[in-house]
């Protein structure tokens, strides 16, 4: 696991001969010094580009370089020479020697999107018998596929990339544009925090911890995809067990029945105790399915017992029975037409509990609208804001309407407690009404069913009444085949509810796995034993860092590294907004260093390379880096490397380097020179 | 009075004022913050009175912002907009001149002010703030014509 820079050389062709600049780079630390706007960062961005990692930077992976690698050179003062072709070359060492040299054009005849590799040293040893080799960057697969680039220098670093999950639920890998927010501060927005580069327009999901977990190689990180994992295993378990009860139930509506003692969630609590079964609306009653079938199987065996009635023989029943058909008949009519009625009333009811409800969601947005108002309108200082009347400057009351009765409205707050409340006992109201729908519904059309059958009863017994006395009875065929064919359709449902319990009891015990596998991960926070040394190390390291740089808008022993996002924080809250901007360097700079040098005594994905380019020194007119460089320069007994880019003051950075090993690359005057 | 009913009023009682619930459009801050919005969804951040006024009467319900933009679009007649007289328009009009958010130009013609624009970016800005109203201001922006506002006045006043 490792990466060291050893030579950048920028080469530029223009209408008038050659420019460039070679800067090479040693162990350690290296300090490349070049005055303001000189084309100190054109080095740090030169790196960049030729790593293929411009979409840190933007989006569009704009080229990051500056005018002079673009378009003009200036050279005695005037933009006199137009550029024709440039190029990056950089050369790296891995940590088991190999060298590569990278190509990468900036303006020219070659694609942008082409890196030229060559497996040995072409800048140092200026040795050009190696074959190059080309890749692509930036175009989908840059990071995966043979021939990209990212690829090839993640295998080059000893990394393997880790698979994320976007926010859509894909798996990507962990683009190296990621995590090299980590390793490279760029002057312009690397400042702003700590991975203030990270570019999150690939939709990882929290890229920022993904990267962080991937460079200190926390277990951790492997234990968050395995989450995401089970969560969207969960969900697949609940959508089939939604979907299964979905497709029975209405399968039972059609019988006039529903399924009951079922949940309509996933359960790990399965099979209930309680059997789920059917329950039938059957002459304005509810009955359970199973004590249906013996009361109609009884009736069978009854009748078949008995034998079939001739026509004659059940006359006087069948005119008793006829009788009865009629006033049953008559009966079911009207309380068919009165819960009909009452369903016409309940539905018009429910609509308008949606209307209402709609109104209150309505008045809680623009009341909450109002609470954000007030928050926008306080920033700019606007009195109606803060209810106090801009003209006169006494306390306004918070309405609009003159003479009205209402004297003193509620609180923004209250209001929208107020209507919350309301909306709580309309929902309460839906859920109700809903459920009164439901059971009408069913009643009603197992009395339309009742209705039909007992109309045929009734044709058949006319038809046994008027027909030969010597045949068998028709309704009392009729009566047995339809309750023959009742039995089978209602064995059939059983069968059917039989088929979910199994389909169920399949989906809980999945569903156990997954919730055991989950609180196995929860027991141990996420965290092994290895990633809290690693947290805790880090931790002391960065704390201690500040101590020695003299962070001084916070107490630095007040800082700790949080758990959840790896990030310092301070009473719960992140780092950051306490600081000022030169604190804020210290402690940007501080979190970087510490996590090259907990590489040293842990096992983490820390290429051992650091690269800060000095912010502009406007920005932090207070501030030197001088104290860090002592820091830093410990690297070279580790085999690492930090380079930094600086303007700093020459005087002051020669007496800060005074007695600690360093490399120091000075240039006069502009970065590119003409070469002679 | 016997029993219970002289228990209850022959004891000591007050009156206490309760704070009342109250529609949010009928509430300062709202109304002249979607001023500032319609103003700022304005051609040049500039509008008559009449158009405010309009914008005004739609911009409080869901029902009138369905219909104005029916009626500008021509889906409706302008007999079914009925745009009614705002007590509250007034009041909230001066309180946004007295706060500096707007300026009469002269000619009945309102103009953002230089804060009044900074405070129309802030609540642009924000995502979640009068979502359906900044939709609805977007969407009448390239119908709405002074004929209409005509229109629109003689059908409610004649």
């Amino acid at each position: 696991m490792g990466i060291l820079l050893r030579q950048l050389d920028l080469r530029v062709t223009t209408d008038s001969g050659e420019f460039g600049a070679s800067i090479p780079f040693s162990k350690g630390l290296n300090v490349f010094w070049a005055d303001n706007s000189m084309g100190k960062s054109t080095s740090v961005q030169g790196i960049i580009f030729a790593l293929g990692l411009e979409r840190m930077l933007s989006p569009q992976g704009v080229i990051p370089l500056p005018y002079v690698m673009t378009q003009y050179v200036e050279e005695n003062g005037a933009k006199n020479h137009a550029v024709l072709n440039s190029d990056v070359y950089l050369e790296l060492e891995n940590n088991k020697g190999e060298v590569i040299t990278i190509r990468r054009t900036v303006v020219g005849q070659r694609d942008a999107k082409l890196v030229t590799v060559w497996r040995g040293s072409v800048l140092r040893d200026g040795d050009s018998s190696y074959e190059g080799e080309d890749f692509f960057v930036r175009d989908p697969g840059a990071a995966s596929r043979k021939a990209g680039f990212h690829r090839f220098l993640a295998e080059f670093m000893g990394w393997e990339l880790p698979i994320v999950k976007r926010s859509n639920g894909d798996d990507v890998l962990l683009y190296l544009e990621c995590i090299f927010p980590l390793l490279i501060v760029e002057q312009k927005r690397g400042w702003g925090g700590i991975q203030a580069n990270m570019p999150t327009y690939f939709g990882i999901r929290d890229v920022n911890k993904r990267a962080i977990e991937f460079l200190a190689d926390l277990d951790a990180s492997g234990v968050a995809h395995l989450i995401q994992e089970l969560k969207f295993e969960e969900e697949r378990i609940r959508q089939r067990w939604v979907d299964s009860l979905e497709i029975a139930g209405v399968y039972i509506e059609g019988l006039g029945g529903k399924i009951v003692n079922i949940p309509d969630y996933p359960t790990t609590d399965w099979p209930t105790l309680v059997r789920p079964t059917i329950e039938l609306s059957v002459g304005g009653k509810r009955v359970l399915i199973d004590s249906y079938i013996l009361e109609l199987k009884s009736e069978i065996e009854k009748f078949d017992t008995a034998g079939i009635p001739t026509a004659g023989e059940a006359a006087p029943a069948n005119q008793d029975e006829l009788d009865q058909q009629f006033a049953q008949l008559r009966s079911l009519e009207s309380t068919f037409q009165e819960v009909e009625r009452e369903l016409q009333i309940e539905r018009h009811l429910n609509n308008k509990l949606l209307v209402r409800l709609e109104a209150l969601d309505e008045d809680i947005r623009k009341n909450r609208d109002h609470l954000k108002l007030q928050n926008l309108g306080s920033k700019l200082g606007i009195s109606v804001a803060d209810k106090n009347c801009p003209a006169c400057h006494r306390k306004l009351t918070d309405i609009l309407l003159p003479d009205c009765e209402v004297d003193t409205p509620m609180s923004v707050e209250d209001n929208i407690k107020f209507i919350e409340s309301q909306k709580d006992a309309f929902v309460a109201m839906l859920a109700n009404s809903e459920k009164l729908i439901e059971e009408k519904a069913l009643t009603s059309s197992a009395l339309r069913r009742d209705i039909v059958d007992t109309k045929s009863t009734i044709r058949s017994l006319r038809a046994t009444l008027v027909s030969d006395s010597r045949v068998p009875s028709v309704s009392a065929i009729r009566k047995q085949l339809s309750k023959e064919q009742l039995v089978e359709t209602l064995e059939k449902a059983n069968a059917r509810i039989d088929e979910l319990v199994e389909t169920f009891t399949g989906l809980s015990r999945e569903l156990s796995q997954v919730i055991a596998k989950k609180n196995k991960i929860r027991n141990n926070s996420g965290l092994t034993i290895e990633d809290e040394s690693k947290l805790s190390s880090l931790e002391a390291n960065y704390v201690a860092q500040l101590k020695e740089y003299r962070l001084r808008s916070v107490q630095p022993t007040t800082i700790t590294i949080s758990r959840e996002s790896y990030r310092p924080i301070r009473e719960g809250f992140n780092l950051g907004f306490d600081l000022s901007a030169s604190d804020n360097i210290r402690s940007i700079w501080a979190y970087l260093v510490a996590f090259l040098e907990i590489s040293r005594n842990h096992t983490t994905h820390h290429p051992g390379l650091v690269i800060f380019d000095e912010p502009r020194q406007q920005e932090t007119s207070d501030f030197s880096f001088t104290g860090f460089l002592k820091r830093a320069s410990n690297s070279i007994d580790h085999n690492q490397q930090v380079i930094l880019a600086t303007s700093e003051k020459f005087v002051e950075l020669q007496r800060a380097l005074t007695g600690i090993p360093h490399s120091l690359h000075k240039i006069d005057g502009r970065v590119i020179k003409r070469i002679v | 009075m016997t029993g219970i009913t002289k228990d209850v009023l022959d004891a000591p009682f007050c009156f206490r004022e309760t704070p009342a619930s109250l529609p949010a459009d009928l509430r300062p801050l709202w109304r002249v913050s979607a001023f500032v919005l319609i103003l700022s969804f304005s051609r040049a951040n500039r509008a008559s009175i009449r158009k405010l006024q309009i914008t005004n009467w739609a911009i409080r319900t869901e029902n009138g912002m369905r219909t104005l933009s029916s009626f500008l679009k021509g889906q409706v007649s302008s007999e079914e907009v009925l745009i009614r007289f705002d007590p509250a328009f007034l009041i909230a009009l001066d309180l946004g001149i007295h706060e500096g958010l707007f300026e009469n130009k002269g000619g009945n013609i309102l103009e953002l002010t230089k804060a009044g624009i900074q405070f129309a970016q802030l609540i642009s800005s924000e995502s979640d703030c009068f979502v359906k109203e900044k939709e609805f201001l977007k969407a009448i922006k390239p119908y709405f014509l002074e004929k209409h506002i005509a229109e629109l006045l003689k059908t409610a006043f004649k």
